[in-house]
């Protein structure tokens, strides 16, 4: 099919091809330049860095990186904002997980009343913006916390609270994609499951997440990824530095480093919180970009 | 819905179901409730009162709506809003397409294409906090880009200057990945007997692209605006929030909100009131963009 479609070599397609050549690699500059700045940065030294900011080091300066590793600001470090951001990844995405999966099975197979009124509810509030929930969420949180406890901070400045309203609010827009997803299944593998005497959770796990792995493995990865850059929410909810996510530990380093003109050192935190996820993106490529391709076929 | 088969009903509910639904499904909607309906049904509540988030509370009728709209911020941020989203679907809807139609139909080798799809998504995988750093730093100080020819230079630093531009540009750069695979898998869906027709005819690359690919592309094309449209509010306010903070006249409307809601403690009321009249903004132009594109469509079919 494909050969078929090609049209023979004339003058003019070269020309169109390099044309279009030039305009991809001038984008791919546009997108690799800032990002290897960054990385050659991280080992340039001060002295360099001051006397030519995009100049390639002529050394490379890796104490920079001890720098920003142990920089430790009078409560926190570095090491302690990945731990917190990985502990938030994770109870995040394993709720999501089971929340998303749960409740679109219940939505595509189940047949009780209010399931209808359940799903518009998921359906329409995905077109609410998050970040115009953001402000009142927090209020409501500190209002729960002086109430329960005297303390207005308990639910806020709480990365497990954080983690549970990452899961949440992101549960709408995935559900919309399982759950064409799972109504797709036919009823008769379910039938011949309840025949063999099983019970809910045992089709639930068996046969249902099965079924949709490969989509749910897509959802959680974008899912990791967001957590893992968001900031927003994370600034407003978490205020004591020992419970800073990467991002906000990054943006309260950054004064200290920019201040003494250590940009290598804080351009090595920047690499360091890219490292991670820039694996994942290397590993699961086909996964995220296929994963694209399904959400939007649904969507399109 | 199936009829009821001859052995097993699998829809109806059972014991078994029930539970499934008490211990999983339902706790999962409550706190979805809780952490996404009610705060919004709180802000609809709150903003005809005057509050500080503490205190008592004065019912004061639409008296925020009136004050946000004669605040002059509240416009600055509008026209904002309004210009980063317009130049921002123009530079990505652009660009997007042309790197999908070069990704696709070109003869491009396999490996290049590979190597592109990869890196234009980069981008895309990064988080705000390095996207803002790395290019706040960047435009500091960029004479090297600029020895001789003057164009960039601005007298306080383009970061002082030309803010708006930067925002522009920041925001499109981050986009673009992500759109572009979207359009690739629609490009990807256009049955090949198209093209062979159109070859038989004797049409040309750019004639297929403006017959063929662009008006099976537009139900996708529109995709993109709209969610671009119903995506900006929340991300113009995320990229310049770390960035400018709204100095220098960047203020955008979820800023808007976000300041008053955060730091100016005397004012949630009228944050609230002010993220509504968002909402409402963002979900008017959004309908209208959604439903003038597809008058269009049906219009060309």
């Amino acid at each position: 099919m494909k050969k078929k479609n090609q049209i023979k070599l004339s003058a003019s397609s070269v020309v169109s091809g390099i044309i279009l050549r030039l305009f991809l690699i001038i984008w791919t500059v546009v997108v690799v330049f800032p990002l290897l700045w960054m990385i050659y940065t991280s080992v340039k030294s001060k002295t360099e860095f001051i006397a030519d900011r995009f100049a390639f080091p002529k050394e490379v300066w890796i104490v920079n990186y001890f720098r920003a590793w142990n920089n430790s600001t009078a409560e926190s470090s570095l090491l302690q904002y990945f731990l917190n951001t990985l502990i938030i990844v994770a109870i995040s995405t394993f709720l999501f997980v089971l929340m998303v999966s749960a409740t679109s099975y219940a939505l595509a197979k189940y047949r009780f009343k209010l399931r209808k009124t359940m799903e518009n509810f998921y359906f329409i509030a995905m077109m609410i913006p998050s970040a115009l929930v953001l402000i009142p969420l927090w209020f409501q949180m500190r209002t729960i916390g002086n109430n329960l406890a005297h303390s207005s901070r308990i639910f806020t400045d709480n990365i497990f609270m954080v983690a549970l309203i990452y899961a949440v609010q992101a549960l709408p827009a995935s559900i919309f994609l399982l759950v064409s997803f799972i109504r797709s299944i036919h009823n008769g593998f379910i039938e011949a499951a309840v025949m063999d005497g099983a019970r809910e959770w045992t089709i639930f796990s068996r046969i249902i997440l099965p079924f949709v792995k490969p989509i749910l493995i897509f959802v959680s990865l974008g899912h990791i990824m967001n957590v893992w850059n968001e900031y927003t929410l994370a600034r407003t909810f978490l205020e004591s530095e020992t419970n800073y996510t990467i991002s906000l530990g990054i943006q309260s380093i950054q004064n200290a480093f920019t201040y003494s003109f250590e940009y290598g050192a804080l351009f090595a935190c920047l690499v360091l919180s890219v490292l991670p996820i820039m694996i994942l993106y290397i590993v699961f490529q086909k996964q995220i970009q296929n994963g694209t391709d399904a959400s939007e076929g649904i969507k399109g | 819905m199936k009829k009821k088969r001859n052995s097993v009903d699998v829809l109806s509910m059972n014991g078994s179901k029930w539970r499934f639904l008490l211990f999983l499904v339902i706790p999962t909607f409550a706190l979805y409730l809780f952490f996404c309906i009610v705060p919004m049904i709180n802000s609809l509540i709150n903003s005809f009162y005057d509050w500080n988030g503490y205190g008592p509370k004065t019912f004061i009728g639409i008296k925020n709506y009136a004050n946000i709209f004669s605040d002059v911020e509240f416009w600055d941020a509008l026209k904002n809003d309004v210009a980063i989203v317009f130049f921002k679907e123009l530079i990505i809807v652009f660009l997007a397409v042309l790197f999908a139609v070069s990704l696709t139909r070109a003869r491009l080798k396999k490996g290049e294409i590979g190597f592109f799809r990869f890196i234009f998504y980069v981008p895309n995988i990064l988080s705000v906090i390095v996207i803002t750093m790395v290019w706040k730093y960047f435009f500091e100080n960029f004479d090297f880009l600029d020895k001789g020819w003057n164009i960039l230079k601005t007298d306080n630093g383009i970061w002082a200057d030309r803010p708006l531009a930067l925002i522009i540009f920041i925001a499109s750069w981050c986009g673009i990945g992500y759109y572009m695979i979207v359009l690739i898998t629609a490009i990807n869906n256009i049955p090949g007997e198209l093209y062979e027709s159109a070859d038989l005819d004797g049409a040309g690359k750019i004639r297929q692209l403006w017959y063929i690919i662009l008006p099976e592309l537009a139900p996708q094309i529109r995709f993109v605006i709209v969610n671009i449209l119903a995506g900006s509010l929340a991300v113009n306010m995320n990229l310049i929030l770390p960035l400018t903070n709204g100095a220098n006249h960047t203020m955008v409307m979820g800023l808007y909100v976000y300041n008053y809601g955060t730091s100016n403690l005397s004012m949630v009321g009228y944050a609230y009131a002010a993220a509504l009249v968002l909402m409402f903004v963002s979900f008017v132009l959004c309908f209208a963009v959604n439903m003038y594109m597809k008058r269009q469509e049906a219009k060309q079919a």
